[in-house]
């Protein structure tokens, strides 16, 4: 080595059930700069992250740190190593106060060996202070905003005294405020000679802090350059690596009518008046960032949850939906942002989960036909390419893409003619994302309605056919198809984050 | 995975097999043609109060009600034959009527507000025994015509077979074809594998959670029709421990308290276990103090089996 890396890690593999998710890539970092992982969805980031704070242990390569070889075993001891992670996902105890969840499991003790409330919130307050947060150190968390959760997060993270922090994705809920907080702090860990490694998706924000870059493609390493010699453009070429109209087949259907409007939606705290319509052979598109108020949007429609007003037409006539029964009666189909635990019944088969949404399929003379129904089902899974040996599976023992395709087979099994996906390619292979995207096209030839909650740019704008940009409960950008090709990526960021001024571009008036 | 699942209802089958092997060579009465229809007659309560139960536990809930329930049914019953003299089909109506109202108030509590199922049950436990006990007054309700008797007692003309055996094959058939063959099962056990999936996949779970609670407490009170007959006497201390005997059935036939697993005849394999411990030991002279011991042992093993088996679910 020529250099002197702080961290460096080479030939990483990662393999989850049926998927690659990392294939030898490496990475370093220096004490001192902010490093950005950039990729898209599914490319890896998050998971080498998790090798090298030792969430993920399951792993085959080598971590060189501070020097020597090590091997990452577990959280607690990467972090004695100077290693911390602020998770994507919030990893706080909802019913626990700030002070409390900084200091979980390591609480500063009495003589008595009790809690010492006193030293741990004053703690807490000066670490909180440090980020320029107001929030309070005694606030339940489950009281805070998503963002302040997030500020909490960062402050426990400082608060390790560590060589390196890892932070995912972390200004994805942040206010513009908490954002310039955020970045005071990352400028003055580095310089106290602390290594950052930043994962975001906002390439403003890359340009803005990071001093190097590395990309992952679909679990491959790509390149790792100095930000200062790139551009944009550069970057996003190579994150998606390929041309756009390669990867997202597009076929040309002429709109039909409308099968779906959705006008003034509302509901406390999530949507505040959201009116969109969706048409037959026409994929509308919905993007936005975390915390936009789309899968609610998505939830309400679908009647899982209530909206507080607004009105909702299925082909043109009006109904108040108030369950999944009757979205479903109504024509409706609904696939969940979160498979896992919204749509799948992971400890049963493939039959009995295919079948869930539409048991009349498989219904014979004397009530259920095990037959029949593995007849049906078969053919949707062959439709869907899913692979497994049998249906006779449970879902569980399936890889992410494929598990996807079963709830879409679900949905296929029914009458639907409105199709609700709401981040369909979230973590799943190229391979399957390929297919789910001649899916959503062949529904689109049908003549069915497809809506498409997405938050990869490239994605929405490659599959859709028009989008609506939803940013805390609004509308704030909606971008018809013949104007598609004007429509540059930072614009769409621009609604998504609201910093661009909500205007509508042309809107095109003469629907059939 | 059908290996294991075929795997885990074998070993419930071979665990009775073994259970009664032991027995005969221990103690040679247990073999008698007697004592094999003295075990049936005694599994029937229990095994139609597991019938209903398994329903709950199918989808991930409990009921520790149904003893209960039993209790309080009988006793109307009785005021309603004996004391207000009305035929007995009146009294078994109406018991039937409370023992589904009282499930259908368990279901609501738990499916629309969102009661935890064992607090639930727990309030109408005490609910129905004090209904029960405040009904009786202290009194055994006996003196039932011949007539009713003989869902209890009677044996089908010419042969030995009790007619209550009879019954709760039907039973059985019934749910078992229920629970394989009508969307109902289908729902009932997606319910327990995963209620928001089942839910958001277009089916009124608060419905059908409703329905398993309702029939629950409709079981407890056939369960009860049949032991009123069964003994001539209805009384408000009937049915003590009953829900524990009847949840240990399901389990240990393989229900999963998990929910989402297990089969119709698991459980009537499993309160045949139940009862032919029962007997072994009463056979054998075990006092009945002990005899709790034992079977409180059997439940932690059969309950420990479940968290094993299952374990991969859990996660």
């Amino acid at each position: 080595m020529e250099e002197n890396y702080l961290v460096q890690m080479e030939d990483i593999t990662v393999e989850f059930p049926g998927v690659l998710a990392l294939d030898k890539v490496k990475f370093n970092a220096r004490s001192g700069e902010v490093h950005v992982l950039l990729g898209e969805n599914g490319a890896g980031k998050s998971t080498i992250m998790k090798v090298l704070a030792g969430v993920n242990t399951n792993y085959e390569g080598k971590i060189t740190y501070k020097g020597e070889e090590i091997i990452a075993k577990s959280v607690d001891e990467q972090r004695k190593r100077g290693v911390s992670i602020i998770f994507q996902e919030m990893n706080l105890l909802k019913n626990l106060t700030v002070a409390e969840n900084i200091f979980l499991g390591r609480q500063p003790m009495t003589k008595l060996r009790s809690v010492d409330w006193k030293k741990m919130n004053a703690e807490a307050r000066r670490l909180l202070q440090e980020i320029h947060s107001d929030i309070s150190e005694k606030a339940q968390v489950s009281s805070l905003s998503v963002g302040q959760m997030q500020m909490v997060e960062i402050a426990k993270a400082l608060s390790f005294d560590s060589d390196i922090i890892i932070m995912d994705e972390p200004t994805s809920a942040l206010t513009e405020k908490e954002v310039q907080a955020l970045f005071e702090i990352i400028a003055k860990l580095k310089k106290d000679n602390v290594a950052i490694i930043y994962i975001s998706h906002r390439l403003e924000e890359i340009m803005k802090i990071g001093d190097r870059l590395t990309v992952f493609r679909d679990g491959k390493y790509i390149d790792t350059v100095n930000i200062a010699d790139i551009t944009m453009d550069e970057m996003v070429s190579m994150m998606v690596g390929r041309e756009m109209t390669d990867y997202y087949p597009k076929v040309s259907v002429k709109p039909g009518q409308k099968l779906l409007e959705v006008k003034n939606a509302k509901q406390k705290n999530t949507l505040k008046g959201v009116s969109f319509y969706a048409r037959g052979g026409e994929i509308t598109g919905f993007y936005g960032l975390m915390g936009a108020g789309r899968t609610e949007l998505m939830r309400a429609i679908f009647g899982a949850d209530q909206l507080d007003s607004g009105e909702i037409f299925i082909g043109g006539k009006k109904h108040k939906i108030s369950s999944c029964e009757q979205a479903k009666s109504l024509g409706m189909a609904f696939l969940t942002e979160d498979r896992k635990s919204q749509g799948l019944i992971l400890k049963f088969d493939l039959n009995q989960n295919i079948s869930l949404a539409n048991l009349d399929n498989s219904m014979g003379k004397f009530g259920l036909d095990m037959d029949k129904e593995n007849r049906n089902n078969q053919k949707l899974a062959d439709s869907m390419n899913v692979k497994t040996p049998s249906l006779k599976q449970k879902a569980k023992n399936l890889s992410g893409g494929n598990q996807q395709k079963v709830v879409i087979c679900k949905w296929l099994n029914t009458e639907a003619d409105i199709f609700i996906f709401d981040e369909p390619t979230r973590g799943i292979d190229v391979g399957a994302k390929t297919e789910i995207y001649k899916i959503m096209n062949s529904l689109k030839e049908q003549g069915k309605a497809v809506v498409v909650v997405s938050s990869e740019l490239t994605e929405c704008m490659g599959i859709s056919d028009r989008i609506y940009v939803m940013h805390e409960g609004t509308i704030t950008g909606t971008v018809e198809v013949n104007d598609m090709q004007y429509i540059t990526e930072e614009l769409m960021v621009g609604y998504a984050t609201a910093s661009k001024k909500a205007k509508k571009v042309e809107e095109n008036e003469k629907e059939n | 995975m059908k290996k294991k699942i075929n795997l885990t209802n074998m070993t419930s089958v071979i665990a009775l097999v073994v259970l009664c092997l032991v027995l005969s060579i221990a103690e040679p009465a247990f073999r008698s043609f007697g004592n094999l229809i003295n075990i049936f007659q005694q599994v029937t309560v229990i095994a139609v109060i597991a019938l209903g139960i398994n329903l709950v536990i199918f989808t991930g809930g409990i009921d520790i009600s149904v003893g209960s329930v039993v209790a309080f049914t009988g006793i109307v019953m009785g005021k309603i034959i004996v004391e207000g003299g009305m035929p007995p089909f009146v009294g078994v109506l109406a018991a039937l009527v409370i023992g589904l109202l009282c499930g259908t108030f368990n279901g609501v509590m738990i499916a629309k507000f969102k009661l935890q199922p064992m607090i639930a049950t727990l309030a109408m436990m005490s609910m129905a025994r004090g209904a029960a006990l405040t009904l009786a007054d202290g009194q055994t309700i006996t003196g039932y015509s011949e007539g009713f008797r003989w869902i209890g007692v009677g044996v089908i003309p010419g042969t030995q077979v009790p007619v209550q055996i009879v019954f709760m094959i039907i039973f059985y058939l019934i749910a078992f074809y229920i629970m394989r063959y009508r969307k109902f099962g289908r729902y009932i056990y997606s319910i327990g594998g995963n209620e928001e999936a089942t839910r958001l996949s277009g089916i009124n779970t608060v419905q059908y959670k409703i329905m398993a609670y309702a029939i629950s407490g409709f079981c407890a009170a056939i369960a009860s029709v049949i032991l009123v007959a069964k003994l001539n006497s209805a009384q408000s201390t009937a049915g003590l421990d009953y829900e524990m005997d009847a949840i240990a059935s399901c389990v240990i036939g393989g229900s999963s308290l998990l929910g989402g697993f297990g089969s119709v005849w698991g459980t009537f394999v499993g309160a045949i276990i139940m009862i032919v411990i029962r007997n072994g030991l009463n056979l054998l002279n075990v006092s009945s103090n002990l005899q709790k011991l034992v079977i409180g042992v059997v439940i932690l093993l059969a309950v420990l089996a479940d968290s094993l088996r299952h374990k991969d679910d859990a996660k």
